[in-house]
């Protein structure tokens, strides 16, 4: 199960951003849940076909201006491209107005940052950072 | 709760192991927390809250290790969230979606640093909210 992670800034609250997302991703399906696997001790989970997403709120250092993640998983069944299917889902979760970035890596307290924008023509467009974070 | 019976959660928790060890993970804790273990929640933020108070089956089985290893994602004060586990560890999605399909519910296995006492870890299990299958907390 190919899973990607993509950090979402949203000054709306969790429930309000999990419906923008799931609106913007055409999921129609979808359920807040109890976790204490998770910040808050809830997150919300949409399915649709192949595809499941999940919204939570989020807490990394790295990541301070985006309070929220969004958690993509795709069937091992699926003929598609999860990190194809990940930079469709950045689009329309950009032209639904959120700012959108990823971790590439994380190694000995420094983390490499995506940060995703669009061109005028609507295509994707990545930059990359780095950001310190404290080792624990 | 969550699971049909002490054997089951015990193949449940060896998948895991092995899981870590495919991925070179060595854990030092293994085993359940949250209302799955205590019924009421012990999570601060859910006062008042229980297993599936919002619907049969709306509550996860929450899972956890506790490893001294540097892993691939950043930590945040101490915890690795089950979802960028799942990415940069493909073993651990696998178990996750596996064990989910077979217990009927959401389940997740989401990762912990020892933490110190200078420098506790946040969310981290103890031993009044968690079942340990092996090694201690």
């Amino acid at each position: 199960m190919p899973t990607r992670n993509v950090y979402i800034r949203s000054s709306l609250d969790a429930k309000q951003t999990a419906e923008r997302v799931f609106s913007a991703l055409s999921i129609d399906t979808w359920q807040e849940r109890d976790s204490d696997n998770y910040p808050d001790g809830f997150y919300y989970l949409g399915k649709s076909g192949e595809l499941e997403v999940a919204v939570s709120s989020d807490e990394s250092v790295a990541f301070h201006e985006y309070p929220f993640l969004v958690t993509l998983t795709l069937a091992t069944s699926s003929p598609f491209n999860i990190d194809e299917v990940l930079d469709l889902m950045v689009v329309e979760l950009l032209k639904a107005g959120f700012s959108a970035a990823r971790e590439v890596s994380y190694k000995e307290g420094v983390v490499e940052r995506e940060l995703f924008g669009l061109d005028t023509s609507s295509n994707l467009v990545k930059r990359r950072d780095t950001q310190q974070v404290p080792e624990d | 709760m969550g699971f049909k019976s002490q054997e089951q959660f015990k193949q449940c928790m060896q998948e895991l192991e092995a899981a870590l060890q495919k991925e070179g993970i060595k854990p030092s804790a293994v085993g359940v927390r949250g209302s799955a273990v205590t019924f009421n929640s012990l999570n601060p933020k859910k006062k008042g809250s229980y297993f599936d108070k919002k619907g049969v089956g709306k509550s996860d089985v929450d899972v956890f290790f506790v490893t001294k290893d540097h892993l691939n994602c950043a930590p945040s004060n101490g915890f690795f969230h089950a979802g960028k586990l799942a990415e940069k560890y493909p073993a651990i999605g696998e178990w996750n979606k596996k064990w989910t399909k077979d217990l009927g519910r959401e389940v997740s296995a989401a990762g912990f640093k020892p933490g110190t006492k200078d420098k506790p870890t946040k969310m981290k299990p103890t031993a009044t909210d968690s079942i340990v299958h092996s090694g201690g907390l």
